[in-house]
């Protein structure tokens, strides 16, 4: 076992490590302040995982309708030899018809093996190296790549839906496939996001890559590849090459500060304590948002220390921030009703008159 | 302070253990006839209709559950079922002159009967396209500030009132409603926790599908292929009784929310009697545009879309005209953050400039800190529609600030105000006739496609003008 | 002894079960078809059981965390026993159909001679005449002969043709073996072949997946249209399988039309004819490198290396 590995184990306390694949690490991305999260993450954890075996509880769930249906969407588009994908290309002229180079990753080591995986991830890297190599074999098309991202020093793996570039394109652009209903202006812009982000991921991960080659890693770009589904039907609405700066943005800054993460989480915890132990979980600081409901399944725990603890953001994000000089909701209660202790500087001076106008004013509104 | 007004009413309801009003008067009409649609969809299938509950305020709902909503035969059966039930209002609304008002449980649930619409008014099935048609009125509405077509329960409760938790928390239904009538005698937080637990939205919970719904829709599939009418009659009906046990709390949620604002405690808002005019008036052109065969697209073209975004932005100016003049929350928030002027009137002069030409001038003073405005700015009298001022000078002197104006309307009713009143000057009145003027001028000017949207680029025509000095002070002197 | 056996056999080897027990006329399938019902009857009794079981033991953990004051271990036991009663609900209802079931024995149902899953196999890709996955191979075996074999044999399958092969590769005149890879001349486990086809048949290059597909399309768009002449049923069947591989060949199909057998060669010939030569040639060249290997690596490919040094860097 690798050092680095070696530290993980150490942290993970005994538990095996998971894929936690695009979707954790972007989750980092979401909410840079948790360490809780970070520690879990970097340290090759999920979430659900936590929930179900360490703090012993019913893991989130997905419907098997919508799983039936997502993997249904990407049978549609990846079976029959990619032919939906390319045909959907074509049609919108980012593929020409001599661009019919195809090859399915999955295809050459179907299992779920360390020895298959580490197969798939040599097969990704050396249809990878052909294009860089401008060989004219290089696929347009690789479905089901197997790529790696390297966190402080150990690789995850990044499995994509695919990767696609024309003959005439330098390098290949990451591409997801989502059974979102596509409705145009009025798609939701969460899953959106959610889409460009996990994409992001991997360009991440192809950066990682271009460097270790040493290529420039500017040939990534920060374009990605999205391809939704017609609301009612498996008809698939491609979008490509759409803007994701912001999002490669936020992810690299979340892995660079990773090792300090690493060296902090272990500094924080006490001797041979673990992320295995319920209360070294709860002990590690978080940052509960108004978002965490979307991405972690530990949202619930979260909601519950920030009530215990009084803390502002259980009213909103504009509350946590309004409410920061006085540091706790109970301090800003005290404030705003005249009672405790008296302002104990200008920032809680201030606060506590806008608290009082503003009562005065909801009196006034609500009983008008 | 409008943020902060927020903040502290989530605070006092914290402290109570109860949501707290934030408004005396109602904020939307509830139509009479007002439906109540409740419908659930298939996890990942987000133009399905598991099942439905239909009703009004104060009635048990009429409620229909297909087995597996991905067969189209049973699905389009479920939406002709539909059609009847709103053919029949609507018809009744047209004929009353009014308009059909859907309430939902969520913004969800509105954006799954949207996504529905959209859906099928493009379907093949005649009756089943109607049903979109309708259902796109409402759909169509929804975006519109002031709209009254499509009502999402949890925005009308939250325009009322604020919890103790994220907005976010208070799209469901059920934690919103436990906040405004909390059980007594038990911990808030846990309540909460326990009404979370039953969905509210558009969709079964995860865990329901996986442990309960999904193997009941295998079973009545396997039935239908083994040809077993009898074990397929039977597993429709497990699979409708499991439905009902969700659809039901939802619609009663749902009801709940009209009822609690429709509560006389809730002050009457003229503000509102215009909005259901302009409702009504809308949706009575949206029926001749069906009777005359005009179709609803998907997709707007360049024009319609030119068309459209006046429309709202001339209703977004209208409705908040409307609002600061009737609503004394509106007013309020409005005279805090400057957007409303409060003065007290300190000196009004009628002054002669030629011989039977006179100016009727006025100066106000405010202690407001947030005022936005500016020599040249049009104010009108919030209380009386024939007084509008035109400031001529804003000067600060400590915390006061003096207004001085030219009355430009409304001279003898200017000269009727002691010194000494306190005025609320504001947007003008709203002018609901000066969308259909501008799309007159728009129709005009669109007549023939812009060059952003022809084929053709004009040549270039740079002008023949000297390029001033000073570009800025040239722009400034525009203005 | 002899329902023994039958039960045996049921739970192993479904297909070979007629082949090797003899019948005796209308009786037998009845006996079949009871027994049958039967042990799907008894298998829902055994879920059942476990099911019951499982409760048993959810309900000793609720016991134990509500004497011990343990919240968590409550919920999770609660949760459990939730999940659990819907399992009993959906088995009880199994088991009263089935039992319901048994009591009429359905009319015999007539159950036609099964060939060996390689066989199957074999005729299969005979009519495709391309490597392809094992799902589209259980799919055009369900078209035309109305049985579908689980893809998930074919993994098996593969390796016991290929243990057979080494003790007596002149056993039999064709064995089912795995598509190679033009690059690296190692196995593609999930794209089959038969091993009587030529060498540069079963190399798969970089537009192989394509052409290939184009190939399989205009091979089923044939076998479709002499089906539709000779007034077959199997015609529908094949059209269903035959529309989502055309709808991926530009201009090849139209919504909400019948397949056009003429427009799909057609449409698939003419994207072949762009890349069928290059495509050749790439599967040539990597024949050309087998120019020395044995006869099992011509037909298994190369062994496949594993990378050490990276499965160390990876987190575990």
């Amino acid at each position: 076992m690798t050092p680095e590995n070696a530290r993980l184990h150490q942290l993970r306390g005994g538990l095996a490590p998971v894929e936690v694949g695009a979707r954790g690490i972007e989750s980092l991305a979401r909410n840079a302040d948790c360490t809780r999260l970070r520690a879990i993450v970097i340290t090759g954890l999920t979430p659900s995982k936590v929930i179900e075996h360490v703090l012993g509880e019913l893991p989130d769930a997905m419907s098997p309708f919508a799983m039936t249906l997502t993997q249904a969407f990407e049978k549609r588009l990846l079976s029959n030899a990619g032919g939906s994908l390319l045909t959907v290309y074509r049609e919108k002229g980012h593929l020409d018809p001599q661009d019919a180079k195809i090859t399915n990753v999955a295809d050459l080591a179907p299992r779920d093996t360390q020895v298959d995986r580490i197969r798939r991830e040599r097969e990704t890297r050396r249809l990878i190296e052909l294009k860089l190599r401008g060989d004219p074999a290089a696929p347009n098309l690789i479905l089901k790549p197997r790529l790696t991202l390297t966190i402080v020093g150990v690789t995850h793996a990044i499995e994509l839906d695919y990767l696609v570039a024309s003959d005439r394109e330098p390098f290949y652009r990451v591409g997801v496939i989502k059974s979102y209903a596509d409705r145009v202006g009025k798609t939701n812009r969460a899953h959106i996001r959610t889409a460009c982000r996990e994409a992001s991921v991997g360009t991440l991960a192809l950066q990682q890559l271009l460097t270790s080659l040493g290529q420039p890693v500017e040939l990534a770009g920060d374009r990605i590849d999205m391809v939704l589904k017609a609301p009612g039907s498996f008809t698939p609405r491609l979008y490509a090459a759409q803007r994701a700066e912001s999002e490669l943005a936020s992810l690299t800054r979340a892995l660079a500060a990773a090792p300090s993460d690493l060296d902090q989480i272990e500094q924080m915890l006490p001797a041979g304590a673990s992320l295995a132990q319920p209360e070294v979980i709860e002990a590690l600081p978080n940052h509960y948002c108004s978002t965490c409901k979307e991405h972690c399944a530990l949202w619930q725990h979260c909601r519950a220390q920030a009530q215990a603890q009084g803390n502002a953001i259980i009213l909103g994000d504009q509350a946590a921030e309004q409410l920061a000089a006085a540091g706790s909701l109970n301090r800003a209660m005290d404030l705003l009703n005249g009672s405790g202790r008296p302002p104990d500087n200008r920032a809680e001076v201030v606060l506590a008159a806008e608290l009082r106008a503003a009562s005065t004013l909801l009196d006034r509104i609500a009983n008008g | 302070m409008a943020d902060l007004l927020n903040v502290v009413a989530r605070m006092r309801a914290l402290e109570q253990g109860q949501a707290v009003r934030i408004v005396s008067q109602r904020q939307v009409l509830i139509q009479p006839g007002a439906q109540i649609l409740t419908m659930l969809s298939m996890a990942g299938e987000d133009t399905s209709v598991h099942a439905v509950a239909v009703g009004r305020l104060g009635v048990a709902p009429r409620i229909k559950v297909v087995a597996d909503p991905r067969r189209r035969d049973d699905q389009y059966e479920l939406l002709r079922w539909l059609l009847p039930h709103f053919e029949t209002y609507y018809a009744q609304c047209r004929a009353e002159g009014t308009f059909p008002q859907i309430w939902v449980s969520s913004d969800g649930a509105l954006g799954h009967l949207d996504t529905l619409a959209d859906r099928l008014r493009f379907t093949d099935d005649q009756q089943v396209q109607r049903l979109g048609e309708l259902w796109t009125y409402a759909g169509e509405r929804s975006p519109i500030a002031g709209q009254q077509a499509l009502i999402s329960a949890t925005s009308a409760l939250t325009a009322h009132f604020a919890t103790g938790q994220q907005e976010t928390e208070d799209e469901h239904l059920g934690a919103l409603l436990t906040w405004i009538e909390p059980p007594p005698g038990r911990d808030i937080f846990a309540a909460v926790a326990m009404a979370e637990q039953q969905p509210m939205g558009a969709k079964t919970d995860p865990r329901f599908d996986a442990d309960e719904l999904q193997p009941a829709v295998a079973l009545f599939n396997k039935a239908r292929k083994d040809n077993d009418v009898r074990a397929q009659d039977f597993h429709a009906g497990l699979i409708q009784q499991m439905m009902e046990g969700v659809i039901r709390p939802i619609y009663t949620a749902t009801q709940k929310g009209m009822a609690i604002l429709s509560d006389p405690r809730w002050q009457h808002n003229a503000a509102l009697v215009s909005l259901g005019e302009q409702e009504a008036s809308n949706f009575a052109r949206f029926m001749e545009a069906r009777d005359e065969g005009h179709r609803l697209p998907y997709h707007d073209s360049a024009k319609a879309a030119a068309f459209k975004i006046v429309a709202r932005e001339r209703t977004v100016d209208n409705v908040e005209a409307a609002f600061v003049r009737h609503d004394h929350a509106a007013r309020e928030r409005g005279a805090e953050s400057g957007t409303v002027l409060r003065g007290t009137l300190v000196d009004r002069q009628k002054v002669r400039l030629a011989p039977r030409i006179f100016e009727t001038r006025m100066v106000l003073s405010t202690a407001q800190d947030s005022l936005h405005l500016r020599a040249g700015d049009e104010l009108w009298h919030l209380d009386d529609p024939k007084l509008c001022i035109r400031v001529t000078e804003v000067e600060r002197r400590g915390p006061i600030s003096w207004v001085s104006a030219i009355v430009d309307k409304g001279k003898r009713a200017a000269l009727q105000l002691d010194i000494g009143n306190v005025l609320d000057l504001g947007p003008e009145n709203p002018d609901w006739g000066a969308t259909v003027r501008e799309f007159a001028q728009m129709h005009t000017r669109l007549a023939s496609a812009p060059w952003t949207h022809a084929e053709v680029v004009p040549p270039a025509m740079p002008s023949i003008r000297p390029r001033p000095n000073d570009l800025l002070a040239a722009v400034e002197r525009l203005v | 002894m002899q329902y023994r056996q039958i039960m045996q056999y049921q739970c192993t080897e479904p297909d070979n079960v007629s082949a090797s027990i003899p019948k005796h006329g209308i009786a037998w399938k009845s006996v079949e078809d009871y027994t049958g019902i039967m042990s799907h009857t008894l298998s829902i009794a055994e879920k059942l059981t476990r099911n019951a079981e499982k409760l048993q033991q959810a309900y000793a953990g609720l016991a134990k965390a509500l004497g011990v004051g343990d919240a968590v271990g409550r919920e999770r036991a609660q949760a459990k026993i939730a999940e659990y009663n819907a399992e009993y609900e959906s088995l009880a209802e199994q088991l009263r159909f089935a039992e319901l079931e048994a009591r009429e024995i359905a009319t015999p149902r007539g159950r036609k001679p099964a060939k060996p899953l390689r066989e199957l196999a074999l005729d299969a890709l005979d009519d495709l005449g391309v490597p392809a996955p094992p799902a589209l191979i259980a799919d055009l075996t369900a078209a035309l002969t109305g049985i579908r074999p689980s893809p998930s044999r074919f993994a098996s399958l593969r390796r016991d043709e290929e243990n057979a092969a080494r003790r007596n590769v002149a056993a039999r005149p064709a064995w089912i073996v795995p598509a190679i890879n033009a690059a690296e001349l190692t196995a593609i486990p999930r794209l089959l072949c038969s091993s009587a086809w030529s060498l540069e048949r079963r190399i798969v290059g970089s537009r192989s997946m394509r052409t290939d597909h184009l190939r399989i399309a205009e091979s089923l768009a044939r076998r479709l249209k002499q089906l539709r002449e000779a007034g077959a049923p199997e015609s529908k069947n094949i059209e269903r399988l035959l529309f989502p591989i055309a709808r991926a060949i530009p201009g090849a199909t139209e919504t909400g039309v019948l397949v056009d057998t003429d427009k799909v060669t057609e449409a698939a010939r003419a994207e072949l004819s762009v890349l069928e030569e290059a495509d050749r040639a790439e599967r040539g060249e990597a024949c050309a490198r087998f120019a020395t290997s044995s006869p099992h690596v011509r037909l298994w490919g190369r062994p496949v290396l594993i990378d050490t040094a990276a499965a160390a860097r990876a987190i575990k």
